[in-house]
């Protein structure tokens, strides 16, 4: 038996119908077309299915889609688009820090996050930070490099 | 670096970074079904009885598929025609992967719930999971003619007297585990029925032979199988068994509405090939002053339960036994055993990833027992230009062995010259070769069609697969360029469908930036050489007094925009649509002692890398790795670092953290929680990748891939580099942290480290 | 697949304790739920309820009881990271739930989810152990407090009952200067399930040990204290001969067995590796 759901995605109000069992990843993709989020593994080991709830990065693949009653969600598409990319898009798209790109929508997300605690996070912050983001391809150095390149840009904008 | 190079890729990566790439498992459409696949529970048993009937009572069922229901061929392979697509009743399962029936319903739910439905009885048969005991006599046989799925035979010179004439001789034992490719994307498709037939959306690594095999299997005509090749989310070799396409076009057939099919992780690792494991005796000899005399391998792998690429597979990577290396005497005998194991087929290298870390383990052994500086041994008896291979021919020309190891020597401020330069060494080497493009005489061609758009716009039409390696950005970058620099925006990728586009073969064997690469440059050229002929008239000039840059056309008296020249070109109605197919030179099959000129061209690559080795857990840390590449003429340097990095960090991964594990036949390490490949804090604080090469005498780039070379020195360079810095030898990979130390315990004890037998455990 | 057939949201931790009653042992608790859904999802299984916690505010909160912290069973290993007072008291707590996973696992991860999911390698309960830790259990009796140290009666068995919750830890503030340390060994340099871990937890009174508690993770059916090991440390100032005869008696207390992350015998040496690695630390710490 279904349940409305009420919660913000990328700043926009949404309801939708979810079973009780559903998880937040297959609301996000399947019934309100968030296909940017991804899923690899569905036991929070590759963080594919990263999104910032009220600003936090979690697993959606582990959270319950009832959950999120009343809460904020950021997903992909909400980081930015086309016309006004998110800083850390334009980054690892300039540092070619993409390869297959299935991984990087969750990569970008859980820097986003980082960088919005830290904003000159060392390397090994960053690391840290990225711990529960695997790429097959082998994308990390450049992802280091872009999320160090971005949080350069962020400090002399004064961290906006 | 050129501005080009970097917005071709900034293009592609922009569109994965808003989240707007659609993979295959991204693909709905309203109303779809969703198919799944039933397997059988043990790896080996004749299947007596399965009744879908309760299944089909299940609500939202919509189409039960068995083998009965399979219109057109019922067995395929890459090989042999050993693997059913689904199993018949009175016919053996052979693995847990096997598939026995496939469910459509309304829901994944709904299926997934009819599967428990589905009644089968099986007669379970004894089994065979290791190679021991799969050759053992008396054995459970896999297939009729014995467990003995090949038996590939090198020689070259004579052994004994190779290793007669050796001052030291270096015997040992390795072992080498299967590897899950692991790429992020597991298996999807979708499949729409068509008005005759079906349309299949999938992340394969060749449409071309999708569609040929659900023809074939489908039993109907090539125009009524439309493949549609989406880009997947890496493939490295896994994406490669055509299965998920072949259930998929099933089930749409019989459900007559829409089918989507993707695989969760514990499925996608049960449902496809592995790497093969091995195990391999080496005995290598050499004289005293480090030249090489003999190498003598003796390999015997594991293909799982069909053939797959397995006979190939270790062929190819058999001819690797002498290395980078001129050894004038070289057998090898290698075994390719049929188990009940998960089948085993390709993942990038194709094996050469295990011959190398063998070989140059062998090679780093007979430096440290002749007090040799490892990366000196290896500069003595590298291939040069003419070298004779144990094949039999001398290696195809751009032999560029010797420019990576004096590039890594130079690096490190290492005389290669001095005899009597000191062995000892913090770093770990090796230096390896990769066979590029098709083999064993198999034709390698690649077909594209580029064709204006009303927009200005070329588009490319080539049918194949892009999973990450940056084909799309090569490839309209390469257009660009040969247009005279056009800007990127200027060209367009096209849908990879049969339908539309002409074959460019398999994504494999590192071969599109040669392949592909040099049909659309050629196609380019003639393209460019009917702009310049209008242009000309246009300018009332002649084609060769005209330059093209940027879009700009000009000789010493006018110019012209590109645009004109285009308008003018649909005013005339002059086609500037051009089909071209770049064939590449020919190789030969082998003989049966391993003879022939299988290969056309090589990647070489050294690498060097600096480690730590936690000495009371052995746990590994690598700190730094350096590449040297030659692969020809770079067509984009940044998308082949990209390449270089990726293939490193997976080396890095091969060499201490993966082993695919199964228990009877049934996969243990069965998700990323146990089957562990590199995480960011695993990566090393530097990688640097240094091209070293120059333009080869190869179609009009002169180029030859690097996607493979680019992970095979790693491993090799690491456990040699565990050596360097502990003195404890590994002869098994990964070297997790308690093989390390039992290594430590071991060579601690030993005064001088002799020949030996490998550690078992 | 969904999991579960009813999503029960109780409001008060007594609104929990009877929708537990009612479904008779078929529901299922849901802290942070990470453990729950992984295990739930590796056994197709489906229960009849899940009762989630996040919705009763009482458990979300860390309190300061002036003689003991208590720390609710829906605090998230993320919040308590961000907690300075307990940084300042238990820092190799800290130091252990930063390798707990990642990011996103510690944002939705709860400290009490890893003490009842009772794993013997579990990184958070290793700390709690040398901390002295108590959980606190609730029923329709009322609330009884059972020691860290005998809550474990086996992996993925606990003290709890059937009709019970544990709604809150407890770590009593000291009064004598302790010093601790956490060590674990991974089979690759992150997002690993310990081979082997160890939490020390040492008490100075001038320059001498006064009390100790050493935990062993991964290497039996639970975690275990090493109650030889601990008891040899007294008196002394940690020198490297006593810290190695702990690392002795660690070893010798540990029950390790074969398993897909290594074997029995690795296991059991890296207990005296990681047991004198941890007591160096106290040592350094305390002195430098």
């Amino acid at each position: 038996m279904e349940r409305i759901l009420k919660f913000t995605v990328n700043d926009k109000e949404v309801k939708v119908q979810v079973y009780p069992g559903e998880m937040l990843v297959d609301v996000l993709r399947e019934r309100l077309g968030f296909l940017g989020t991804k899923i690899g593994c569905r036991e929070g080991e590759c963080g594919a299915c990263t999104v910032l709830l009220d600003g936090q990065a979690v697993n959606s693949c582990l959270v319950p889609a009832l959950r999120v009653e009343g809460r904020h969600l950021t997903t992909i598409e909400g980081l930015g688009d086309e016309h006004s990319p998110h800083l850390l898009q334009v980054a690892f798209a300039a540092e070619g820090a993409v390869q297959c790109g299935y991984c990087t929508p969750g990569f970008i997300l859980a820097a986003a996050a980082l960088l919005d605690n830290n904003l000159n996070p060392t390397e090994a912050e960053i690391r840290h930070a990225l711990t529960g983001n695997l790429c097959r391809c082998g994308t990390y150095p450049r992802v280091i490099r872009a999320i160090q390149k971005v949080s350069k840009q962020m400090g002399r904008m004064g961290g906006s | 670096m050129t501005e080009l190079e970097r917005e071709a890729i900034r293009i592609a990566d922009m569109k994965r970074a808003l989240g707007e790439m659609r993979f295959p498992s991204d693909i709905y459409r309203p109303g779809n079904l969703e198919g799944v696949v039933v397997r059988s529970p043990i790896p080996h048993g004749r299947l007596t009885r399965l009744d879908v009937q309760a299944a089909l009572q299940m609500p939202g069922v919509r189409a039960i598929v068995t083998a009965d229901d399979i219109p057109g061929i019922k067995y395929f392979g890459k090989m042999v025609q050993d693997t059913p697509i689904l199993v018949q009743v009175g016919n053996k399962v052979n693995s847990v992967l096997d598939a026995i029936c496939l469910i459509s319903a309304d829901t994944e739910d709904q299926a997934r719930s009819a599967a428990k439905q589905i009644a089968m009885d099986f007669e379970p048969l004894p089994a065979v999971f290791s190679l021991e005991e799969s050759m053992a006599p008396e054995a459970p046989q896999v297939h009729e003619g014995g467990n003995l799925a090949r038996h590939f035979r090198l020689r070259h010179g004579d052994l004994d007297q190779g290793l007669t004439v050796a001052d030291v001789i270096v015997e040992a034992e390795y072992q080498i585990p299967a590897i899950e490719h692991a790429f992020m994307e597991t298996e999807a498709a979708f499949g729409e029925p068509t008005e005759h037939g079906v349309r299949i959306f999938v992340g394969s690594q060749n449409p071309y032979l999708e569609r040929e095999l659900t023809q074939a299997v489908l039993d109907l005509p090539e125009t009524h199988v439309e493949i549609i090749d989406v880009g997947a989310g890496g493939g490295f070799g896994g994406k490669d068994d055509s299965l998920i396409t072949l259930y998929v076009a099933l089930l749409t057939r019989y459900s007559r509405k829409p089918v989507r099919m993707v695989w969760e992780r514990r499925e996608s690792i049960r449902g496809h090939s592995k790497r093969h494991a091995m195990q391999i005796k080496a005995t290598t000899g050499a004289t005293r002053d480090g030249y090489l005399t003999a190498m003598r391998l003796e390999i015997t792998a594991d293909t799982g339960s069909y053939a797959h690429w397995g006979p190939a597979v270790l062929t190819f990577a058999s001819l690797g036994a002498s290395g980078v290396y001129e050894i004038p005497n070289v057998w090898v005998d290698t075994y390719v055993v049929y188990t009940h194991n998960i089948m085993s087929g390709a993942m990038r290298a194709w094996g050469n990833q295990a011959i190398a870390f063998v070989v140059e383990a062998q090679v780093d052994q007979i430096a440290a027992k002749l007090g040799i500086h490892p990366l000196r041994l290896r500069w003595l008896n590298a291939l040069r230009e003419g070298s004779p291979m144990a094949s039999g021919r001398s290696a195809p020309p751009g032999v560029g062995v010797r420019r990576t190891i004096e590039a890594a020597a130079n690096r490190y401020g290492i005389d290669l010259r001095d005899a009597n330069l000191s062995p000892s060494s913090p770093f770990g080497f090796a230096t390896v070769m990769q066979g590029v493009n098709y083999h064993f005489g198999y034709e390698d061609a690649a077909e594209v069609v580029i064709a204006l758009a009303e927009d200005d716009i070329f588009q490319v039409y080539t049918a194949t697969s892009d999973l990450g390696q940056g084909l799309e950005a090569e490839i309209r970058l390469l257009l660009a360029r040969a247009l005279g620099d056009l800007p990127i925006e200027k060209t367009r990728w096209m849908p990879q469908s049969t339908a539309t586009s002409p074959n460019a073969g398999s994504t494999g064997a590192s071969r599109h930036t040669a392949l592909t690469g040099n049909a659309v440059w050629g196609a380019g050229m003639q393209i460019k050489r009917k702009i310049l002929t209008l242009a000309a008239e246009m300018m009332g000039s002649s084609p060769d007094q005209i330059e093209m840059h940027g879009s700009q056309l000009w000789d010493s008296k006018s110019e012209l925009h590109l645009s004109e020249v285009l308008a003018e070109a649909r005013r005339r109605e002059i086609p500037l649509d051009v089909r071209y197919r770049f064939v590449a030179p020919p190789t030969t099959a082998i003989d049966e002692d391993g003879q022939g000129y299988p290969v056309n061209q090589y990647t070489y690559g050294t690498q060097v890398v600096q480690l730590e080795v936690d000495e009371l857990t052995g746990l590994v840390r690598t700190k730094q790795v350096d590449a040297f590449i030659d692969a020809g003429r770079i067509m984009n340097h940044l998308g082949a670092k990209k390449q270089s990095e990726g293939g490193i960090i997976m080396g890095l991964g091969y060499a201490l953290t993966e082993e695919f594990v199964s228990e009877e036949g049934m996969p243990l390490t069965d998700s990323l929680a146990t089957f562990l490949i590199p995480t960011i804090c695993d990566s090393p604080m530097e990688i640097n990748t240094e091209f070293v090469g120059e333009p080869i005498p190869f179609g009009y780039l002169g180029a030859r891939g690097l996607a493979e070379l680019a992970m095979v020195p790693t491993a090799p360079a690491i456990l040699n580099a565990i050596f360097a810095v502990t003195g404890a030898r590994l002869f098994r990979i990964p070297a997790t942290p308690e093989r390390v130390l039992n290594a430590l315990e071991r060579d601690s004890t030993l005064d001088g480290g002799n020949s030996h037998e490998g550690e078992k455990a | 697949m969904f999991h579960w057939q009813a999503y029960e949201s109780p409001s008060t931790v007594n609104d929990a304790l009877t929708l537990l009653h009612d479904y008779q042992g078929g529901a299922a608790l849901m802290a942070g739920g990470t453990d729950l859904l992984i295990d739930l999802n590796r056994k197709d299984a489906v229960v009849p309820a899940v009762i989630d916690l996040m919705t009763i505010p009482e458990l979300q909160q860390i309190t300061d009881e002036d003689e003991y912290w208590e720390i609710g069973a829906t605090v998230t290993l993320s919040q308590l990271l961000r907690h300075q007072e307990l940084t300042r008291l238990a820092p190799h707590l800290m130091q252990a739930l930063l390798v707990i996973g990642s990011v996103q696992i510690r944002n939705s991860a709860t400290l009490v989810g890893n003490v009842t999911n009772a794993s013997p390698a579990a990184d958070g309960v290793l700390p709690l152990l040398t901390l002295d830790a108590a959980v606190i259990i609730a029923s329709a009796h009322g609330e009884r407090v059972i020691p860290m140290d005998s809550f474990f009666h086996g992996p993925r068995a606990t003290a709890c009952g059937i009709e019970e919750m544990v709604i809150a830890l407890r770590i009593p503030k000291p009064s004598l200067y302790w010093v601790g340390a956490f060590e674990k060994l991974g089979l690759r340099q992150a997002m690993a399930i310990a081979v082997v871990n160890v939490a020390g937890n040492v008490a100075w009174v001038n320059g001498k040990v006064e009390s100790a508690r050493l935990a062993l993770g991964s290497v039996g059916p639970t975690p275990l204290l090493a109650e030889q090991a601990s008891q040899c440390l007294l008196g002394t100032g940690l020198e490297d001969k006593v810290i190695k005869k702990a690392g002795s008696l660690a070893q010798e207390t540990a029950r390790p067995i074969d398993d897909i992350r290594g074997s029995a015998s690795y296991r059991s040496k890296m207990v005296r590796v990681l047991t004198v690695r941890c007591l160096q630390r106290i040592r350094a710490q305390y002195v430098g």
